[in-house]
């Protein structure tokens, strides 16, 4: 039995020893515990939201709405989905070993702070913690877990919701291909009919038509005015050509002076006459001159006639006229032949849009029936995705607190690890003691002396 | 705690020993193997004891073989006269270490006539005698110590492994039926002060004869001694 002192002195007797076992257990418990995998532990929670029990079942603390209370809560975070779901956010291939590794990295807990009246609990926060080898998978981990928990049950609590929108969703999806088929067909339609109206269909052509008719007999009716006042006005050259010739006279310089000065000779040559015989003898001389006078008179007269009347203004504005009116019948007769042509295509485009107005009538009509029957199942999507909310918000499942840290192992405090390797010092040094107290068969202790001689000592000099 | 000193373990140690043995005791200090501290634990006992005012001696038998001529000192060497003859060098108050002169005949203590006369003499000169009988197993004298002996102390250093001559120890002393009074462990780094005492006393203080004791050849006749003048206290 070895007493207190026999224990200092041989840890004194073994110092170095000691010493050496000591650093060497630090070393060793050092080493030993660096090569343990570094663990990390985020904690996240998941908020359910109490819910009103249904009236008409109040035996039954589930509702049809809320498929799971809120103590099934730790069991969803190890489900095989959650799982899958959770490997699958961490880059993981779920496969069975994957997702039983996971299975052991997650402790979920329950916090019940109200109960339903039939005793079981109704809201209650449930705290999920990871545990990773790193802080930033940690993190990562707890987040996705309890987002993929709140996820998982809002799946559960809207399945049933998931598949009518998806089947009403197709449906919209099918309406809605059908209407964009009948779109492109009135649109071509009406592409290749220009005066057809997919809603009034050729009544715009036949109202145009109409009006063309009407410009075209307005038309008719001033082209036999022009033809009239073309025929009147062609007249007026021929009949203006004397007048002209006198105007061209009259206006003639040289013509009118020739006849100034015959008249005045003229003139001389009767007062002449009436105041002398024949005798005198002055009177034959100007009457040759008046005769000379006369003839150049005249001949400077038919030179005048024997130009073109177009000289006179008079003809020039009968010739205007006439031309004005001309221009107006044919241009009357040129706006009749286009009205014509119009008119023409306006009643063959009636004639043709009358078969394309039939067939937008037709498609207009089924787009419409497919329109009405979009807008039901539209509406009946609605209803279902609200639906699908309010299932999914009644004791709905949300995530509380996001993890903002990971805690590291309790074996990775600074603090516990100093003390493990001081322990684990302590104890290798411990048992190195004891192991060379118990191999060493020399005198260190007086049992050992007495044992050998089985003698008692008597005294100890030391 | 104050811790005790080996002066105060020896005090204890000769308390003990004196409520054992009689008065004008013969102690014998002894060991298995060199080494044991006998010399230190012997001196020590003895400066112990005579610090106390009793006359002591302390006896130093020189191993078997020892006594040649390359040893320092005087021989006197004569076969026919068996003669046992000390030198004293004074230790201090009350106490003479005594050595065997080179040349004595320590042999002759075996005979048990002459040894009951050898333990005489010194109960006679001496309160307390302790003799450093060294390792026995080849120190015939030293055997014929643990015999006149009327207890035998065991030298043992801590630290030493157990050898087979604590064993041959053992047997040697129930052999002898020696009366051991207990075994005294030791620190030799401890009791270096006491070796260097006595080299001192053995290499610089003067040695003066101080017991001369002389047998007989015919141990059947009977033995004579002669005394030298009477040690000072």
């Amino acid at each position: 039995m070895m007493t207190l002192e026999h224990i200092v002195e041989a840890i004194w007797r073994r110092r170095l020893v000691l010493c050496v076992a000591l650093v060497a257990g630090a070393v060793l418990s050092f080493a030993t515990i660096r090569l343990v995998p570094s663990k990390y532990t985020a904690q996240s929670s998941v908020l359910m939201a109490a819910e009103q029990t249904v009236p008409s079942d109040p035996q039954a603390g589930r509702s049809p709405i809320k498929p799971i209370l809120s103590s099934d809560l730790p069991m969803l975070a190890t489900t095989p989905t959650v799982l899958s779901r959770l490997a699958k956010d961490l880059g993981l291939q779920p496969t069975p070993d994957v997702l039983q590794h996971l299975q052991r990295r997650i402790k979920a807990r329950l916090s019940v702070t109200t109960s339903l009246p039939s005793g079981e609990p109704a809201a209650g926060v449930l705290m999920t913690t990871f545990a990773a080898p790193s802080e930033a998978e940690a993190l990562h981990g707890a987040n996705a877990l309890a987002q993929e928990i709140t996820t998982f049950y809002r799946d559960n609590s809207t399945s049933r919701f998931t598949a009518l929108i998806a089947d009403l969703e197709t449906q919209l999806d099918r309406r809605r291909a059908r209407l964009r088929t009948i779109d492109v067909r009135i649109n071509r339609i009406v592409t290749a009919n220009p005066w057809l109206d997919p809603r009034a269909g050729s009544a715009a052509l036949a109202a145009h038509y109409q009006q063309l008719a009407a410009e075209r007999a307005e038309t008719l009716a001033t082209l036999a005015s022009d033809e009239a006042a073309a025929r009147t006005y062609g007249r007026r050259p021929a009949e203006s050509a004397a007048a002209a010739h006198r105007d061209i006279t009259e206006s003639d310089p040289t013509f009118h002076n020739l006849r100034d000065q015959y008249a005045r000779d003229y003139a001389q040559m009767v007062r002449l006459r009436g105041q002398y015989s024949s005798a005198y003898p002055g009177l034959s001389e100007i009457e040759g001159s008046v005769a000379n006078e006369r003839a150049a008179m005249l001949a400077q007269e038919r030179k005048l006639r024997g130009l073109s009347p177009a000289a006179s203004p008079i003809y020039v504005g009968a010739l205007d006229e006439k031309t004005k009116a001309d221009s107006s019948a044919a241009a009357d007769v040129a706006k009749l032949r286009g009205y014509d042509a119009l008119v023409g295509e306006t009643g063959a485009g009636i004639q043709q849009s009358q078969r394309a107005a039939t067939e937008v009538v037709a498609l207009q009509r089924e787009r419409d029936a497919a329109t009405s029957a979009f807008g039901v199942i539209s509406s009946r999507l609605a209803e279902a995705v609200a639906d699908k909310a309010e299932a999914g918000s009644v004791g709905s499942v949300n995530v509380l607190d996001q993890a903002a840290y990971a805690k590291p192992a309790v074996y990775m405090w600074p603090l516990v690890v100093t003390a493990f390797v001081i322990v684990m010092a302590l104890a290798i040094a411990a048992a190195t003691l004891v192991a060379l107290e118990k191999l060493d068969r020399r005198f260190h202790t007086t049992t050992i002396i007495e044992g050998v001689y089985g003698i008692p000592v008597v005294a100890t000099l030391k | 705690m104050t811790r005790r000193t080996i002066e105060d373990e020896l005090n204890v140690l000769r308390a003990k020993l004196q409520s054992q043995l009689p008065p004008r005791a013969i102690l014998a200090v002894t060991s298995a193997t060199a080494g044991d501290n006998v010399r230190e634990v012997a001196f020590g006992l003895g400066r112990s004891v005579a610090a106390g005012g009793r006359a002591t001696a302390i006896i130093r038998l020189p191993p078997d073989g020892a006594g040649s001529p390359r040893e320092r000192g005087l021989r006197f060497e004569v076969p026919s006269l068996p003669l046992i003859e000390f030198i004293s060098v004074d230790a201090g108050p009350h106490l003479q270490v005594l050595s065997v002169r080179s040349g004595t005949a320590l042999q002759e203590l075996s005979v048990p006539a002459m040894r009951q006369r050898f333990a005489e003499e010194l109960r006679a000169r001496f309160e307390f005698v302790v003799i450093d009988a060294g390792e026995p197993q080849n120190n015939s004298a030293g055997l014929a110590a643990l015999r006149l002996a009327d207890g035998v102390l065991i030298a043992a250093a801590l630290g030493r492994a157990v050898v087979p001559a604590d064993r041959d120890l053992v047997d040697i002393l129930a052999g002898v039926k020696a009366q051991v009074a207990g075994i005294v462990t030791s620190d030799s780094r401890k009791l270096r002060r006491y070796a260097d005492e006595l080299e001192a006393l053995r290499d610089d203080a003067p040695a003066v004869p101080a017991l001369r004791f002389e047998g007989v050849v015919d141990r059947s006749i009977g033995e004579r001694a002669s005394v030298s003048p009477p040690m000072t206290a």
